[in-house]
């Protein structure tokens, strides 16, 4: 990264209105990452739309700091009302709530919210260290390799992402289903149009998510009946600990942080996986192993830097291949290709002001978070006690507006409604949603390297196998999928001696 | 309320049935097409995946007759369906009679069925809120909604 290439960032983050849109997102991000049920994926759908009246770099600034705080905000219900905002926060219910309870509210929003802001600028600086490298590896990908990474990438997502492997895979397959319809590029096919010409232009990806997240969470209320949260607000404000405290924990932040930076960069593992494990490390490792869960400063610190350290691990591969890492950074990498930037080594190469801009616009993401964190964090506990049924509206209003505004289509209005209709259907089936989103927006890329491939290997297929990397991904992925069987067989072999 | 559903033997079959309409639907489209010679054809793609999923869903499909039931716990089904309704009404007038006409009654109905019943706040709420949205749109991001028919608006 040049030093021009900063100068160029830092001079479109000077704008006062980009900075005046980073600061906005910021609270919006907390705000919805603080209601229970929305989450980083919602927000970050529903605000997508108003991003094309943007410049590229002023889109980015905004979606980057939805991203990295709404993954913060979660955190505040989890201590307040004990019901994390987002599942990446389950960790800090452990001891985030008995802390508030017990008086330390104040003090638990400060270990959350400086931890948080560690772990995200931790995983920037990977970011800034690794994805380069990444994408200069990146660059000896041809289709083969690609389509091989594609499948690797999305078989590893829908695998691992929840509950039933084999209903992750069929969400996954969906997806890549979605994507077909519509005009084919290369043939001029017409597929799976059924003779309706606003269909042509195939299913953005904006109505989709807008229904499977924001639509279905309505419907999903709907069926609950009246919603609210059972536990009483706990009165908050802010305060960070001493310096000699935070130094007593230094091996739990820098350990979290690895922890969640690695993980985010794993295909599919996430946040909510970083935070349990960065937790359950810390409580092994800990002196004070029985306090965790009454309250305890390092279980708090401990998740919330896994969690928030996944932000810029996720980014890694999405920058560096176009492969996001979870459901958060497929949105991102959406919205990038919406905005006109492709990832991957070509992004690197040719517009390295841009990726400039994406770090130095993620460390003042961070930075922002700690500042509107410390500084609102009243506020938020009152926007907690706002009724849930007003939040849903409000959802509705948008979902509506932010659908049809992508394309001015009010096909794309019904998309969105049919897909908040599946979505609510796949809910109740255990079906994870992300795996469609992954699949919908890999599919293109995943069909035009397999095409391509095919036409260089003259329609054998088998012959991808005689690329090594081809080779390797095709491995891996026979592994991921292979895995619970042997980790069965073994379970049992150890069992049985 | 309670029911106990085998969501996974609907969800096999329902999946199943989609995939395989769909796959039909792809050979007869694919009938039409031209394929230049070494060409990779454009269906390979969706029907690669539409085969993955067939045997995808019918694996749930036995594995859900063999668990049996899932219970997933009480439902408000009326209300599910009349806030989908609410939804369904709101998409479909939409273009027709505008978004200004059409989201504060959609944001009224579905806050209301969702339990809030103070009903001057809600009025207030959904209509001060689908304002500021669309004067936000229209206005500082210059994106037209649908508007109603003779106001302008």
């Amino acid at each position: 990264m040049g030093l021009d290439a900063i100068l160029a960032s830092l001079t479109h983050l000077a704008d006062p209105f980009a900075l005046a849109i980073m600061v906005l997102a910021t609270i919006v991000g907390m705000i919805v990452g603080a209601l229970p049920g929305l989450g980083t994926v919602t927000a970050l759908a529903m605000i997508l739309p108003f991003t094309f009246v943007l410049e590229a770099p002023q889109a980015i600034g905004l979606l980057l700091a939805i991203y990295v705080s709404s993954v913060y905000g979660g955190s505040i219900p989890a201590i307040l009302i004990n019901v994390p905002g987002t599942p990446q926060s389950a960790a800090t219910t452990f001891d985030g709530y008995p802390m508030a309870r017990a008086g330390h509210a104040a003090e638990a929003l400060g270990w959350v919210t400086v931890a948080s802001t560690f772990g995200g600028i931790f995983s920037m600086i990977v970011l800034v260290i690794a994805a380069p490298q990444l994408a200069a590896v990146a660059v000896e990908f041809g289709s083969v390799e690609t389509f091989a990474l594609i499948v690797f990438s999305l078989t590893t997502i829908a695998w691992v992402s929840a509950g039933n492997p084999l209903k992750g895979l069929l969400a996954g397959a969906f997806g890549v289903v979605l994507s077909t319809v519509g005009v084919d590029e290369l043939s001029g096919a017409n597929r799976f149009t059924f003779g309706n010409f606003a269909l042509s232009a195939g299913f953005h990806v904006v109505p989709v998510l807008i229904g499977l997240f924001a639509l279905s969470e309505v419907f999903m209320t709907a069926g609950q009946g009246v919603a609210r949260h059972g536990n009483p607000i706990v009165s908050t404000g802010f305060k960070v600990a001493s310096f000699a405290k935070w130094w007593a924990l230094k091996k739990t932040v820098l350990r979290s942080s690895l922890i969640g930076t690695f993980l985010g960069v794993l295909p599919g593992v996430g946040a909510t996986a970083a935070s349990l494990i960065g937790y359950v490390q810390a409580r092994n490792g800990s002196p004070n192993k029985e306090n965790f869960g009454k309250g305890e400063p390092e279980g708090i610190v401990a998740s919330e830097a896994a969690n928030n350290a996944v932000t810029g691990g996720a980014l890694v591969p999405t920058l560096s291949l176009g492969i996001p890492g979870d459901a958060a950074t497929a949105v991102m990498l959406g919205a990038l290709v919406i905005h006109g930037i492709t990832p991957g080594f070509q992004l690197f190469n040719r517009n390295p002001e841009l990726v400039s801009f994406i770090f130095v616009a993620l460390l003042v993401a961070n930075v922002m978070m700690l500042i509107v964190g410390a500084g609102l964090a009243q506020v938020f506990s009152r926007v907690l006690k706002l009724p849930h049924a007003l939040i849903m509206g409000g959802v509705v209003a948008l979902s509506l507006a932010g659908s049809y505004v992508i394309r001015f289509s009010i096909l794309d209005v019904w998309v969105a409604v049919v897909a908040g209709i599946c979505g609510l259907l796949l809910r109740y089936a255990n079906v994870p949603l992300a795996p469609i989103v992954i699949g919908f927006i890999l599919g293109t890329p995943l069909e035009e390297n397999l095409r391509k491939s095919l036409i260089v290997t003259q329609m054998q297929p088998l012959k991808f196998l005689e690329s090594p990397i081809a080779a390797g991904f095709f491995a891996l992925t026979l592994i991921v999928v292979c895995w619970p069987l042997i980790g069965k067989r073994l379970a049992a072999r150890r069992k049985a001696e | 309320m309670r029911r106990a559903i085998n969501t996974d033997t609907i969800l096999g079959a329902a999946g199943g049935l989609v995939a395989t309409v769909l796959l039909i639907s792809s050979y007869r489209q694919s009938e039409s097409v031209f394929i230049l010679p070494g060409d990779a054809p454009p269906f390979l793609v969706p029907q690669l995946f539409l085969y993955f999923t067939i045997a995808l869903s019918a694996v749930i499909f036995l594995l859900g007759l063999r668990s049996g039931g899932l219970e997933i716990g009480p439902k408000h089904w009326r209300n599910i369906a009349a806030t989908i309704a609410v939804i369904v009404a709101a998409a479909a007038l939409m273009k027709p009679i505008g978004y200004l006409a059409v989201a504060p009654v959609a944001v009224f109905a579905t806050v209301y069925l969702l339990g809030f019943r103070r009903r001057l706040v809600n009025l207030a709420v959904s209509a001060g809120f689908v304002a500021l949205l669309y004067g936000m749109l229209t206005v500082f991001a210059k994106m037209p909604l649908p508007k109603i028919p003779g106001l302008g608006v």
